[in-house]
């Protein structure tokens, strides 16, 4: 996710899961990530790629919460929608989401699913959107949260039957998946995965997507009809809108089957007092008034890019996201290509609180005298931010849990260590921190990281592109990579200046920002110290240093 | 696997036209081992195969033979084809497969369809060459079962009933078996040899062949239901239709099944009415669907100087096979679409002349989807003519001793079963095939006669 992609959208969806495969999420093997996909999607071309990915930033509802605030500072206008899937107990985990400020809430069921999911799931996992729609809808209506979100549902919707079904359990709106591809000429062959789709649909090949016969006049007519079915039952019914019969569950019955008998409906029919409809905005408690007065600061800077601002402000743990809302600011104008460099810097001094510098644009320095919390450079596109803790005290923690997780690029000097899940799905960043907890580097696809001290366990797993170099003085760091798909060699060798080279000018720029002492040590002996360092790269890929960074 | 983008629909070679009108052999040349697996290949195996699904009456594990035989397993291959299907090799040959599995691929729109046929033909002609034979237990029932009619029905039945250790006697009122097979399919679609070699293995299996037997006064319906313990009528619809016309009795005037049964009978060499010698002669052939195709290219073959078919619609409604409309052209065959006959010319001294005929228009679709036809006054011509062959379709014949045995038939003749298992109103007479269904394909027949033996399976031995 970059600022400008973020900034475009009308609605964001958190996809914690599909009900159609849950657990599991779509596959886009890696036969089909061409070099186009993967430029788009961050990553390297060939590589498998699967929809949801786990969200490494997400533990907790808490974790959630501060996602939510996050995407509402860079898009504020944006409605941020969280997507959860059909089952026992998900009205507790809706009624959660609400509190964490979604605007939206949708619950998936499972029979929908496409060619994207492995057929196991398609065929045996998921719930019917019934169950979990109105678990949640009452849930919410219970804690009087209801108003506060809306519901939407989906799961193999296709007839305007399903539409007013959905309505009478709860659902303001109404997501078509399967039913939508196969009006653009989807003839469900099952081969999506195999890069071969004869209508022209899943499928990268040129030749094929010739086929193509879709058109969004085909999907507008289909629409068209399913409200047309809509509007007749509900004329049936004897009400002349949709919204009139939003959470009227006791309009439903059962069929007289001998089926139907064996369960018990009572809690899917069941009807709690309350509001059935969203009535009012979800703003998070958090205004984020410190950061909307350095915007209105930075804001002349904005409006005219040829100028440079410096900032100076005192930041406490308190102030979360900072740098987002200026950053979503700087893309809503000038999108992922930001302003010009060192447009606006910021000086912040004491505590940062989670999330500094998340989805940061290009142009904006935040250079930090003190320490931060998790999720520092979360997402973060470019520009730098520079961390110098006010005691500089070697192998002491500065930045917290899943930093510069999802970054495409800019610069994360730490003169500090890092804690647990250390530049996870970072595909463009260059950072540089003195020691990390567990799984580091985890998912990378690219970018640089250099670690100037021990690492957790698990390093590297799951890494197919970009390189990382780590400094093992106390000769345990081969124990902790995860091997599978990287390497480690050294590059104290003759053979390898372009690594060597390309390391000594990171530390210099690291040093030069942080006046690192341990940076200045290493400098100081390069030659011996060299031996000490490990370069990291995916064993399949070569990956490529980029010799623009390191100033 | 779904190698379609790169490889493109290749038809099996045919055998140049002027050295096909010389006889009555097989124009196409099927696919050698490579050829097959190569146009196998581009199968997309899709998950709901329409080929099997929508496209073939009997069902086949297409998808399935295509991925065997591409993975270069002729055996597995084979079996799954002789699976489902009584005479793959036959079907293969003689099915329109351009309405049919062809027809539902999903190739069929833009890429080429898998050339289904060709390779189905080729996969079982392959096989039997490499010595592989489908599988029978012998007679293990003592239940056996008598089948009357040798054709495309007759031989499913008795082959599911045989591969079930059921023993079957077959009674056929013709003196070789095959039914149309033999005499309705001319050569050069078909070679007897094909029919001939099926018939040798169910004789293996433990079938006895009764020629020369029609159902009536010799073999009453009656003795048959007291001999076995079932019965499948398979006996076809073989009364020819005819326009209505004037003068449509003249002897020059024939209805096509006597004049390819008659044709046939030359080239197997045995006696035939010479009355239907078209050497020399202007041919009429009245009718548009495969059966007109065949006596248009049989024609040309005895030797005619000239073949025209009219049809009463147009190209594109043909009910036949695209590839024989084409074939037909290729030798030399006219066309005359649209065309409705109203007269049979004759000169005085009773001569036959021409045929007399007004254009149509084709107007709304039916029910059945084809486009309704209605004559235009004043646009008569005529077409000369010295042999006239009515190629309109089938009636069924009356099949006698149903009534007494209590067969309910209906006002067009075709005998009323149970649409599931082809059981008739008696118990024990089942009926399968054109008899039932009303003139329809050999693989309809081959699908009704497989339903039947399991029913009749199901019901001797539980």
């Amino acid at each position: 996710m970059t600022p400008g992609y973020l900034r475009s959208a009308e609605e964001i969806q958190i996809k914690l899961a599909q009900g159609a495969k849950p657990g599991e999420g779509g596959q886009l093997p890696g036969e089909k990530v061409t070099s186009l996909i993967a430029t788009l999607r961050f990553t390297i071309p060939g590589v498998t790629l699967i929809s949801p990915p786990p969200h490494h930033d997400i533990y907790s509802i808490e974790d959630l919460a501060q996602l939510i605030f996050d995407l509402k500072q860079v898009n504020p206008e944006a409605i941020i929608s969280v997507k959860l899937v059909s089952s026992e107990g998900v009205g507790t985990i809706a009624a959660g989401v609400a509190k964490a400020y979604a605007d939206k809430i949708v619950i998936s069921g499972g029979d929908g699913g496409t060619g994207a999911a492995p057929f196991s799931s398609i065929k045996y996992a998921g719930n019917p959107w019934e169950f979990g729609l109105a678990e949640a809808h009452n849930s919410l209506k219970a804690n009087r949260l209801r108003e506060l979100v809306t519901l939407q549902t989906d799961g193999g919707l296709k007839t305007g039957r399903d539409v007013v079904k959905a309505a009478l359990l709860g659902a303001e709106y109404f997501g078509f998946g399967t039913p939508l591809l196969v009006i653009l000429g989807c003839k469900l062959l099952r081969v999506c995965h195999l890069n071969r789709c004869t209508v022209g649909i899943a499928t990268q090949d040129d030749t094929l997507r010739g086929h193509y016969i879709g058109t969004v006049e085909k999907v507008v007519a289909y629409l068209r009809n399913v409200a047309e079915d809509v509007r007749e039952i509900l004329a049936e019914l004897g009400f002349s809108s949709l919204q009139e019969i939003i959470g009227r569950s006791d309009l439903l019955q059962l069929i007289d089957n001998p089926r139907v008998k064996k369960f018990d409906f009572s809690q899917v029919l069941l009807r709690v007092d309350g509001v059935d409809t969203r009535q009012r905005e979800n703003p998070p408690f958090d205004d984020n008034v410190f950061e909307k007065e350095v915007l209105e600061e930075v804001l002349p800077v904005i409006k005219n890019p040829q100028k440079e601002i410096v900032v100076e402000r005192d930041i406490l743990n308190t102030n979360r996201s900072f740098g987002t809302l200026i950053s979503g600011q700087i893309a809503r104008y000038y999108g992922d290509e930001g302003l010009p460099k060192d447009a606006v810097t910021i000086k912040l001094k004491g505590v940062a609180g989670q999330s500094l510098g998340a989805f940061l644009s290009h142009g904006m320095s935040l250079l930090l005298t003190g320490v931060a919390n998790d999720y520092t450079g979360k997402g973060m596109h470019a520009g730098r931010i520079i961390i110098t803790p006010a005691i500089y005290q070697e192998g002491a923690s500065a930045v917290g849990n899943t930093c510069l997780y999802g970054a495409t690029g800019g610069k994360l000097f730490v003169a500090g260590t890092a804690g647990e899940r250390f530049a996870v799905r970072n595909s463009g960043a260059l950072a540089v921190v003195e020691g990390t907890g567990d799984h580091a580097c985890e998912y990378m696809t690219g970018g640089t990281v250099v670690v100037l001290g021990d690492t957790g366990i698990n390093f590297g797993a799951g890494m197919t592109g970009g390189v990382a170099f780590v400094y093992d003085r106390s000769k345990n760091f081969i124990d902790r990579l995860n091997q599978e798909l990287v390497a480690a060699r050294r590059i104290d060798v003759d053979e390898d200046n372009e690594g060597k080279l390309y390391l000594k000018k990171i530390l210099a720029s690291y040093h030069n920002r942080t006046r690192s002492t341990k940076a200045r040590r290493i400098l100081d002996n390069f030659r011996e110290e060299l031996a000490y360092f490990w370069m990291v790269t995916p064993k399949d890929m070569q990956a490529p240093l980029n010799p623009k960074e390191g100033d | 696997m779904q190698t379609f983008p790169e490889t493109q629909r290749q038809e099996p070679q045919k055998n140049e036209v002027t050295a096909r009108l010389k006889n009555f052999e097989e124009v196409y040349r099927f696919f050698d081992s490579k050829q097959v697996r190569r146009q196998s290949a581009r199968c997309v195996q899709c998950g709901d195969p329409f080929c099997t699904v929508i496209g073939c009456p009997l069902q086949n594990y297409i998808p399935q033979w295509l991925e065997a035989i591409a993975a270069r397993d002729l055996e597995r291959a084979f079996r799954l084809s002789n699976e489902s299907s009584p005479f793959p090799e036959i079907l293969g040959r003689i099915c329109p497969q351009s309405h049919l599995c062809e027809g539902a691929c999903t190739l069929d729109d833009g890429y080429g369809a898998i050339t289904i046929g060709a390779i189905e033909a080729s996969v079982t002609d392959l096989a039997f060459a490499a010595g592989m034979r489908p599988e029978f237990p012998g007679v293990t029932s003592d239940k056996r079962v008598a089948v009357i009619g040798s054709g495309p029905a007759g031989i499913s039945c008795a082959h599911f009933l045989l591969r079930a250790g059921i023993g079957v006697d077959m009674f056929e009122r013709a003196d070789r078996p095959g039914g149309l097979l033999t005499y309705g399919i001319p050569g050069f679609k078909l070679d007897k040899k094909i029919v001939d070699f099926r018939f040798e293995l169910l004789q293996e299996a433990g079938l006895t062949l009764h020629l020369n037997q029609p159902l009536g006064q010799e073999l009453p319906l009656e003795s048959l239901l007291k001999d076995y313990a079932a019965v499948f009528l398979g006996v076809g619809a073989t009364r020819g239709k005819c326009p209505g016309i004037e003068n449509q009795d003249h002897p020059q005037v024939h209805l096509a099944m006597n004049f390819l049964t008659h044709q046939q009978r030359r080239v197997f060499g045995d006696d035939w009415d010479l009355r239907y010698d078209v050497r020399g002669k202007k041919v009429v052939v009245v009718g548009g669907g495969d059966t007109a195709m065949d006596c248009v290219r049989t024609a040309i073959r005895d030797g005619a100087t000239s073949v025209t078919c009219l049809y009463r619609r147009d190209q594109a409604n043909m009910p036949g096979s695209r590839k024989e409309f084409h074939n037909a052209v290729e030798e030399g065959v006219e066309f005359c679409f649209n065309q409705s006959p109203t007269r049979v010319l004759l000169d005085e001294q009773g001569g036959l002349i021409g045929i007399d005929m007004l254009k149509t228009e084709l107007g709304e679709p039916d029910s059945d989807g084809r486009q309704r036809v209605s004559e235009v006054a004043g646009t008569e011509q005529c077409v000369a003519a010295e042999v006239i062959i009515m190629a309109l379709g089938f009636d069924i014949e009356v099949i006698p001793g149903l009534n007494e045995a209590g067969v309910d038939v209906s006002d067009w003749g075709q005998i009323l079963t149970d649409q599931h298992t082809g059981r008739t109103s008696h118990g024990r007479i089942f009926a399968g095939g054109d008899c039932q269904r009303g003139a329809d394909l050999a693989v309809t027949a081959a699908a009704d006669g497989r339903q039947a033996a399991l029913a009749i399976m199901k019901q001797l031995l539980g």
